[in-house]
């Protein structure tokens, strides 16, 4: 419905319907219009910022330019007036030893392209977390096996993929999937807590009042997991 | 040996493994009829057992005294795995099963299935690169040498090994002759197919459709013949574009720039070792062999000198500031090759990346 | 070595024995039209039935380590099938009927499925008839044509029509809905065929498929009852052949469970099919069905003072050779004409390719003015009987029957 309705709606999507989606596997090319920041060349790649740069048009910013330094007193208060580290917020916990990583996919922006069989075709072809090879193998989990990742929040299951480039106290899964990719349909979500970042409500609600880009913000790395081999189902 | 030879060379110190040349060489030649598990192209993590499962260790190619070696044809379930689909349909249709989006069948393997696990410990040592890989077009092919049929031959004007589909009977012989795995059975239409090096774009003067999509620009195409080519430079004038597993005996002609930037190690306090380099160089020998040190130091100094004087021909060639930068095709060549074999010389549909000793300048109008 | 010397002299007893019935096929004349006959004609019960011997052809050491390394390939068999033959006014239909436990069909979603299979081989048009082709896929001058049926799931070659355009990807066409849906039939309609195939050859390597329609053939292959029945019609004339009085043919079967396929296969000698009521060539009778004169085992004694297994594999001890081709089982389907031509003629038949590539420190031949010249020394100085023996010998190599 909300494809349908987006097809139907957005000029940028044109000439494209549901069926010719379809047909070619689940996805869409944008037309000339879709670009923002620079425009969409049919022949030569996309490079974002040419409007700010070569037609000096400012950014979607309180201050128009790249914002470094937020005087803000909760900002201050909290510590990040300019951008800083700090230690996630999650439990420390001896059951959900493990940080829950989502770094962005490698070919997907969030879902978007996320049901491509031909880029499925180039990973797991389901949704998969490197685990640290060392960990992984004294649970008893073998590459390509199907583990439950759990905590106090839910559960999901990804295929394990044993890795050497995995922290020992982490996982690794790349975003972008959707729930009903995964099986049971529970996505990763089930075990982030996704608590709003006090940030959010300087100066009311909504990152220094809804600008054009505005996406609400949790905190990084706060969601503490465990895993085991999946005992009733596999991918 | 043909006349001429095409090459292709990969700086793998700028592979970031994205899989694009994978998708451009997919879905320019191999999405269909028979083709789907097939990649021509394919980007590997090594270590790692690679694509097909081990390839490595599956034969083909020639001893010390000539002799080809046999080989192991892989399996389509358990070396390559088979291609997958999904239930688009029923997911539209609102049937059944449509509450999830899953495979038919459950992934045990594919062309991608190691894709950064790489080897060592994490933080420590752990380590991996990139190793992209294409039909070698070798000087000496195993799967040429392995055809019972005369079905595989290496054209004079270029030297790239093709497979006549009017000669190919299916034996299959060819895959076990190649030690890199790099032709296919299509079994559909019970014939071998392979990398073609896009012979159509490249007479055309269009570049390999995996080199020309890359976007580390990591590949350089060129006539190793040609000494003002990038390919000539990097193989022959410096040395440091090396053939894969040339032990193989069948003299390759994809060259790579070994992967010399890798970062230090860290103690058991997570402090950086001074001078250690996670990657083993006899990983890369093993890759490479033994003149992948005399390359690593060339790039080195090259590297050093570049940034204390700011020139070095050689660190220009490797940043390849412009796509003609990387390329240097000889349309004008093609055509008069084909002028003598009475065929239709072709017109360029890109004129940008023709440069080639044969083309004089200005001349490809 | 004396015992295996007297196994493999009882072995060429025992076939020599069943000589008369392996080396002709009498083709009965029959009025109904063949150009379509199938495995279940009525037609098929006028046919007189010989046992015919294929033999492994392992001339070669192909390079597939698996089908290398399976027991029945490392000792092949001969196989016994059963043929019989018909002809009409135009055309010639043969029935090969063979045992196979397994029922392999090749798969078309698999790269190591193999499929059953058989051929039969034509001596094709050549100026000396009774000079046969190389048992091999023929010889320069003297061509053959192979009809050539494999069991497979059904074949996709669109290219094989000069079809480019239903090559490409549907999802790249363009086309949408009812166009599409056309597309799809056509790719079906194309590209859905039988693996049957017509080849014509001047020799090992040079076999080439006659895609132009030029050749009429009917072949089919049926399984039952642990067996294939093989039928195949063809024209008796055609550009390619002409058969009369007496025809030689030479049959071939492949078994997939064995990953049988070239170099893997069972071959018959060339053997004569006497179309009855024609009159027999009797020169060609006479090249197909004599037998050596020779005294094997001073043929064996001769082969050793000569060298021969210097370059060529005999014994299954003997090395195997990248020089020459191997000798171990020549006798099955080599005959004493084309044996006794290589002794005194090395350069006669010199099969290419091969070695230049895949072993090129031990080249089998030079070329010298265009032509190949068999490494081989020339035995021409040998006298007239130690030939004959020599030839006995080899005839006596044979793989064990099944």
């Amino acid at each position: 419905m909300a494809v349908q309705a987006a097809l139907e709606k957005c000029e940028q999507y044109e000439p494209w319907t549901m069926e010719k989606m379809y047909k070619v596997g689940g996805f869409l090319l944008i037309n000339e219009k879709a670009a923002k920041s620079s425009p969409l060349y049919s022949d030569r790649p996309f490079n974002s910022n040419e409007d700010h740069l070569y037609k000096m048009e400012r950014l979607e910013t309180l201050s128009g330019r790249q914002t470094f330094y937020v005087d803000h007193e909760l900002y201050i208060k909290m510590g990040a007036a300019t951008n800083t580290g700090m230690e996630g917020i999650r439990p420390q916990s001896k059951d959900y030893p493990y940080v829950f990583m989502t770094p962005h996919a490698r070919w997907s922006i969030h879902s978007n392209y996320k049901t491509s069989r031909t880029l499925l075709r180039l990973q797991r072809g389901v949704p998969a977390a490197q685990v640290n090879r060392v960990v992984a193998e004294a649970k008893g989990i073998k590459d390509g096996d199907t583990i439950r990742i759990y905590n106090a929040l839910g559960e999901f299951y990804a295929m394990a993929k044993l890795s050497s480039s995995a922290p020992a106290d982490g996982l690794v899964l790349e975003h972008g999937w959707e729930p009903y990719m995964y099986l049971k349909n529970k996505g990763h979500n089930e075990v982030v807590p996704t608590a709003l970042n006090l940030l959010e409500m300087a100066d009311g609600w909504g990152h220094l009042k809804f600008g054009g880009l505005w996406d609400g913000n949790q905190y990084a790395y706060d969601g503490a997991v465990n895993y085991e081999k999946a005992k009733d189902v596999q991918y | 040996m043909s006349k001429r030879q095409l090459a292709m060379v990969m700086d793998l110190n700028k592979c970031i493994g994205c899989q694009t040349c994978t998708v451009a060489c997919k879905t320019q030649w191999t999405n269909r009829n028979g083709r789907e598990y097939m990649y021509w192209n394919n980007v590997e993590t090594y270590p790692g057992t690679g694509y097909p499962k081990n390839w490595m260790e599956l034969g083909g190619g020639f001893d010390a005294a000539g002799d080809l070696q046999p080989g192991v044809i892989p399996n389509l379930e358990a070396d390559y795995g088979v291609p997958w689909d999904y239930n688009y349909e029923s997911l539209m249709g609102g049937q059944a099963d449509s509450n999830t989006f899953h495979p038919h069948i459950s992934p045990t393997w594919g062309p991608n299935w190691d894709e950064d696990e790489g080897a060592g410990a994490f933080p420590q040592d752990n380590y991996f690169f990139y190793l992209p890989r294409i039909c070698n077009h070798c000087t000496n092919p195993g799967c040429l040498s392995a055809c019972p049929r005369d079905a595989i031959f290496k054209r004079e004007e270029d030297g790239v090994v093709l497979v006549d589909l009017d000669r190919c009977q299916g034996y299959r012989y060819c895959i076990a002759g190649c030690p890199y795995k790099k032709i296919y059975f299509n079994p559909k239409i019970s014939k071998s197919e392979k990398c073609i090096l896009c012979f159509p774009r490249i007479e055309q003067g269009l570049p390999p459709a995996c080199a020309q999509q890359c976007v580390g620009r990591i590949r350089f195409v060129g006539f190793l013949d040609d000494e003002e080519s990038q390919v000539h430079k990097l193989v022959h004038k410096y040395k440091v574009a090396l053939g894969l597993r040339s032990d193989y005996g069948t003299q390759p002609n994809v060259y790579y720039i070994p992967p010399t930037e890798s970062p230090a190690k860290f103690d058991a306090e997570g402090k950086i070792i001074e001078g250690s380099t996670r990657l083993p160089v006899g990983e890369l020998e093993k890759l490479f062999g033994p003149e992948v040190h005399d390359a690593i130091k060339t790039l080195k100094t090259e590297m050093k000198k570049r940034k204390e004087t700011g020139v070095s021909e050689l660190m220009d060639l490797l940043i390849a500031y412009q796509h003609s930068d990387m390329f240097r095709l000889d349309n004008n060549y093609y055509q008069q090759v084909a002028k003598e074999n009475k065929r239709n010389p072709l017109a360029p549909v890109d004129t940008r990346y023709i440069a080639g000793k044969f083309t004089k300048a200005g001349g490809h109008h | 070595m004396k015992k295996l010397l007297t196994t493999i002299l009882s072995l060429g007893v025992a076939a020599s024995a069943a000589l008369a019935s392996e080396h002709a096929i009498n083709a009965v004349k029959v009025s109904e039209k063949l150009d379509a006959v199938k495995a279940d004609s009525a037609v098929w019960s006028k046919a007189k039935f010989e046992t015919v011997i294929l033999y492994p052809q392992t001339a070669i050491y192909m390079n597939d380590k698996k089908a290398n390394a399976l027991p029945e390939n490392v000792n092949p068999k001969a196989k016994k099938v059963q043929v019989g033959a018909l002809y009409d006014g135009n055309n010639i239909a043969l029935l090969v009927k063979w045992a196979d436990g397994t029922k392999d069909v090749q798969s078309n979603a698999s790269t190591t499925s193999y499929s059953d299979g058989f051929a039969v081989q034509f001596a094709g048009i050549s100026k000396v008839p009774q000079v046969l082709p190389y048992i091999g896929m023929g010889s320069e001058g003297r061509p053959v044509v192979v009809h050539l049926q494999k069991a497979m799931e059904t074949v996709y070659e669109p290219n094989g029509n000069k079809d480019v355009a239903h090559q490409i990807n549907r999802q790249q066409t363009g086309l949408f809905g009812k166009e599409l849906a056309e597309f799809d039939a056509k790719v079906a309609a194309l590209g859905n065929h039988d693996y049957e195939k017509v080849f014509v050859g001047e020799g090992y390597r040079s076999l080439t498929e006659i895609k132009d329609g030029s050749v009429k053939s009917n072949a089919a292959m049926t399984y039952a009852a642990n067996g294939w029945t093989g039928t195949l019609s063809r024209p008796l004339k055609d550009a390619y052949v002409n058969l009369n009085g007496t025809v030689p043919v030479s049959i071939a079967v492949w078994d997939g469970s064995k990953m049988g396929r070239n170099g893997i296969k069972n071959l018959s000698p060339w053997i004569a099919i006497n179309l009855e009521g024609q009159k027999p060539n009797a020169a060609m009778h006479a090249e197909l069905t004599t037998d050596s004169k020779g005294d094997p085992v001073k043929g064996k004694e001769a082969a050793a003072a000569n060298g021969c297994n210097g370059c060529h594999q005999i014994e299954t001890s003997d090395p195997v050779s990248f020089l020459s081709p191997s000798l171990k089982y020549v006798g099955g389907y080599s005959s004493v004409a084309y044996l006794r031509e290589s002794i005194l003629k090395p350069s006669a038949v010199v099969v290419p390719g091969y070695n230049r590539n895949a072993h090129a420190n031990t080249p089998w031949y030079n070329i010298e003015k265009g032509k190949r010249v068999s490494t081989m020394t020339d035995y021409g100085f040998l006298d007239k009987e130690t030939v004959d023996n020599i030839v006995a010998y080899l005839k006596s190599l044979k793989a064990e029957v099944e």
